[in-house]
């Protein structure tokens, strides 16, 4: 038998290089990104529009609007109708998904690298030539309904609506980016025309392509096929309140919950703000790892829940930081205190060296596993590009990290932690949430989600 | 093409490795052959709970250090349970590969559970009941269709187990799981990363391979009669929107007749010019949401049909689309484009698969587990090339039979309030 009572030895970390990729800005203003990868004969190709769910703000009452012009995409151009479109599509063993958030849309898919050239163009013809079928746009619209009709069945998504709503209210962020069902129901086919006009132009879009594909090839095609149009609005800036004195406490219904679903937390930064990777170091501390100091707590020691996390969710014009949990109704109360108490003990202590050093070496270990795939290296890249951060980041990313101190640490809890401004949002059982819930403030009761 | 190597441990563990050189860590699998199946009547949900016990501390890791010392290390972790099988796995830096073999094989080595961690992963697993199950949308179609699905053997209970009997386990009960399942002829340990095969074959016998090879009783007989009516039942849920769901139990994973309904599921369903989509989503917008799958499991696997309606639909429109759907199947087949673009499809999908060595890993421990044969993860796409349309329809007829199956319609509780 060997002896196991110590540790072996542990080596150093290999360097990892973030992988080669190509910028590329054509002559109609569409920019490029192209990573090789020859290991396997299929290729990805993004195509990403600088516009999302925020510009639907500017529509009054018809957020959704992105969402559901990116999901008509394949519904019909001049030249195919729906079937011949998706027949195509699944005959070249295609995978392909449409969508928007708040700040982009996107279509993108993945193929076989002999299938590349005829999907390419397809996708291009989706760009560029839809038509938006109004009986296709009914049946979408009614599909989008049904399906954020029973997203309200989930707790989860009862108490993360209700936060997003009081954070960001009165704000492009305030709605969930697929709308909800009544702003839906006020969309007509001439708004998502229009949506499609205004934002599907080459110099408002990013196409990433990764894989095994002769890149001057690609060139020549988007060239051909995305042109002409100008973005002509301008990006609307908002004004962000950013800062809500006190704490409020939201509760929205879920009949006969056996949990509460808890969403906590206050405004953050937007992705370009020079403290991004300061807020990012702060929360793999605090609730970004298995280890961190609220899954430790609330599950690890109390077994109050089956998880917590914690993100700084950053956006282009703003951000947000959070606490996400499910835990029994009768311990919420408890869960509250708990999350408040460590995030004053982040801002009053410093962190140990040994806590400390094991962020930064569970951040540079695992930081390869994030560009395993040439996917995931993509989406990195083009989070990039939408955000205007420098295509270096990466190069610098783990020295930045690995040269924070406990002092930073501090710093940037006592910036970014404010547990007297929390919005407390909750859903379960109402009127035990309140009592639970009652310490922290007045409660709001949400009957409508956002 | 996937390489990899094999190589038995002197206790007879089976070690698996494929070298992957895109990034510097490896990954460490360990999977053992015990899932919720192979537990007893009433002490089901023991084969999950030890998952979670697993990373609670060992004799030479101190109670709750595991993944202190992992993540310390750029390391993580995470687990699975199935019907069939346990499956661990560990993510660390290839330099510090002993380092994770070291913390992995303790926990094996010696009985790693204490009254108090035992004590608060209980609670835990409660809260996950909670959350995936009860507390969830549709949260209990696991159990409500597992138990009329399989009525003698352990596929009949949810692998979460029960309630009670989670609550009731003393360490004496998982002392006696553990000496029972996890044993070295019951592991298999698959390594896949940045790996040097030799220095990889040499430190697994110098941490696993002094794991005593003990015999046990193995596991209980597997007996299941079988289903041969139509049940059908209405649940009651807190949902906004009925659904309706029908399962078959068809044969087990690995089978022919699985590829074969693999193969029907994957054609009937995948990509929006799918009959599936186009009769129920699209075509009718009878729902919001459509699909058919295949759940694969040791000793049988189950054919589902999911669907989930749209505001102002009832189940009757659906259920008579659903079963025309199927019918047409038994007697027509699949067409032969329908069949070019799902494997079309299954190519596509299993390049992405193979590209993280974490699936890599879990695919080649579940194929030596079950079929002995880790070449399989090379033939997952040649394997549906073969069927032709008389194989395809003798098939949907024998397993996908309507007087032979479970029906679930899920019904919303109350009726809903304007709340949109």
């Amino acid at each position: 038998m060997i002896d196991r009572s110590s540790m072996p030895a542990i080596g150093g970390l290999k360097d990892v290089l973030f992988p080669p990729f190509r910028e590329y800005t054509h002559g109609s203003g569409l920019k490029s990104l192209f990573i090789k990868d020859n290991r396997f004969p299929v290729i990805t190709c993004r195509l990403l529009v600088k516009s999302g769910s925020y510009r639907d703000f500017f529509r009054k009452g018809k957020s959704g609007l992105a969402t559901l012009t990116a999901e008509m995409l394949n519904k019909g151009t001049f030249k195919k109708n729906n079937d011949e479109i998706t027949r195509l599509i699944d005959f070249n063993g295609a995978l392909i998904s449409t969508g928007a958030g708040y700040d982009a849309s996107y279509i993108s898919f993945s193929c076989l690298k002999k299938n590349f050239d005829v999907m390419f163009g397809l996708v291009s013809e989706l760009v560029g030539e839809s038509v938006f079928p109004e009986d296709e746009l009914t049946q979408k619209r009614n599909q989008i309904i049904s399906s954020l009709i029973s997203l309200q069945d989930e707790g989860a998504y009862l108490a993360e609506r209700a936060f997003y709503s009081a954070l960001y209210e009165g704000t492009p962020y305030e709605t969930d980016p697929d709308g909800t069902p009544d702003s839906l129901k006020n969309i007509k086919r001439d708004d998502v025309v229009e949506f499609k006009n205004e934002n599907y132009v080459p110099s408002n879009m990013i196409l990433c392509v990764v894989g095994d594909f002769d890149e001057d090839k690609v060139i020549k095609a988007a060239d051909r096929n995305f042109t002409g149009g100008d973005m002509k609005i301008p990006v609307n800036g908002f004004e962000f309140r950013g800062k809500h004195p006190g704490r409020r406490v939201y509760i929205a219904e879920k009949k006969d919950a056996k949990q509460a679903s808890l969403h906590i937390g206050h405004a953050g930064i937007h992705r370009g703000h020079p403290d991004f990777v300061k807020t990012m170091f702060l929360n793999a501390l605090f609730g970004g790892m298995f280890t961190s100091r609220i899954n430790k707590n609330l599950r690890e020691e109390k077994g109050l829940t089956y998880g917590a996390r914690t993100s700084f969710n950053c956006l282009k014009h703003s951000g947000d930081f959070s606490v996400e949990t499910e835990v029994n109704g009768d311990k919420s109360g408890l869960a509250v205190r708990e999350i408040i108490k460590e995030m004053n003990d982040m801002r009053e202590n410093p962190v140990s060296d040994k806590e400390l050093e094991s962020a930064k070496s569970y951040i540079s270990g695992n930081f390869p596993l994030q560009l395993e795939t040439s996917n995931s290296v993509a989406g990195k890249l083009l989070s990039l590009e939408l955000y205007g951060a420098k295509k270096d980041f990466y190069d610098h990313y783990l020295s930045t990290i690995n040269s924070l101190t406990a002092d930073d640490v501090t710093e940037t809890a006592r910036k970014y932690f404010r547990p007297d401004e929390l919005i407390i949002a909750a859903a379960g059982s109402r009127l035990d949430l309140a009592e639970q819930l009652k310490e922290f403030g007045d409660s709001e009761f949400i009957d409508k989600v956002k | 093409m996937i390489e990899f190597r094999e190589h038995t441990l002197k206790n007879g563990m089976r070690l698996v490795m494929s070298r992957q050189k895109v990034i510097p860590n490896v990954i460490i699998n360990t999977s053992f052959r015990v899932g919720s199946k192979d537990e007893e009547p009433e002490k089901t949900g023991i084969s999950h709970l030890f998952e979670h016990l697993m990373f609670t501390g060992s004799e030479n890791v101190p109670q709750g250090m595991f993944d202190e010392i992992l993540n310390a290390n750029g390391g993580e972790s995470n687990a699975f349970t199935t019907q069939d099988y346990t499956s661990y796995y560990l993510s660390i830096p290839s330099t510090r590969i002993e380092l994770g073999m070291w913390l992995d094989s303790d926990r094996i080595a010696s009985f790693p559970v204490n009254q108090e961690s035992l004590e608060i992963q209980k609670k835990v697993v409660l809260e996950e009941k909670k959350q995936v199950h009860d507390n969830s949308p549709f949260g209990s179609l696991e159990p409500e269709s597992h138990k009329r699905l399989f009525t003698k053997s352990g596929y009949r209970w949810p692998i979460i187990g029960d309630e009670k009997h989670v609550k009731n386990f003393k360490l004496e009960d998982v002392k006696d799981f553990f000496y029972r399942y996890y044993v070295p002829s019951n592991t298999v340990l698959t390594v896949a990363g940045d790996i040097d095969y030799d220095e990889t074959i040499r430190l697994a016998e110098k941490y696993y391979g002094g794991i005593p090879a003990v015999k046990t009783n193995g596991r209980p007989v597997y007996e299941e009669v079988p289903l041969d009516s139509v049940s059908e039942d209405t649940i009651k849920d807190n949902i906004a929107l009925p659904a309706r769901f029908l399962f078959y139990r068809v044969p087990e994973a690995g089978s022919k007749d699985y590829y074969v309904l693999k193969l029907i599921s994957a054609a009937l369903s995948s990509g929006e010019s799918s009959r599936v989509y186009r009769s129920l989503v699209s075509g009718t917008g009878t729902a919001s949401e459509a699909y058919t799958l295949v759940s694969g499991m040791e000793r049988a696997s189950i054919f589902s049909f999911n669907c989930f309606l749209s505001e102002g639909k009832n189940i009757a429109e659906a259920s008579a689309i659903m079963d025309d759907i199927l019918e047409d199947v038994s007697e027509n087949g699949l067409k032969e484009e329908e069949i070019v673009k799902s494997v079309n499809k299954v190519e596509t999908s299993y390049y992405f698969k193979i590209q993280t060595s974490l699936r890599l890993a879990e695919s080649l421990s579940y194929y030596k587990m079950f079929f002995d044969d880790c070449s399989m993860i090379n033939k997952e796409v040649e394997r549906f090339r073969i069927f032709d349309n008389e194989t395809i329809k003798k098939s949907a007829r024998q397993h996908l039979n309507k007087g032979n199956r479970v029906i679930l319609n899920y019904v919303p509780k109350r009726k809903r309030v304007g709340n949109d």
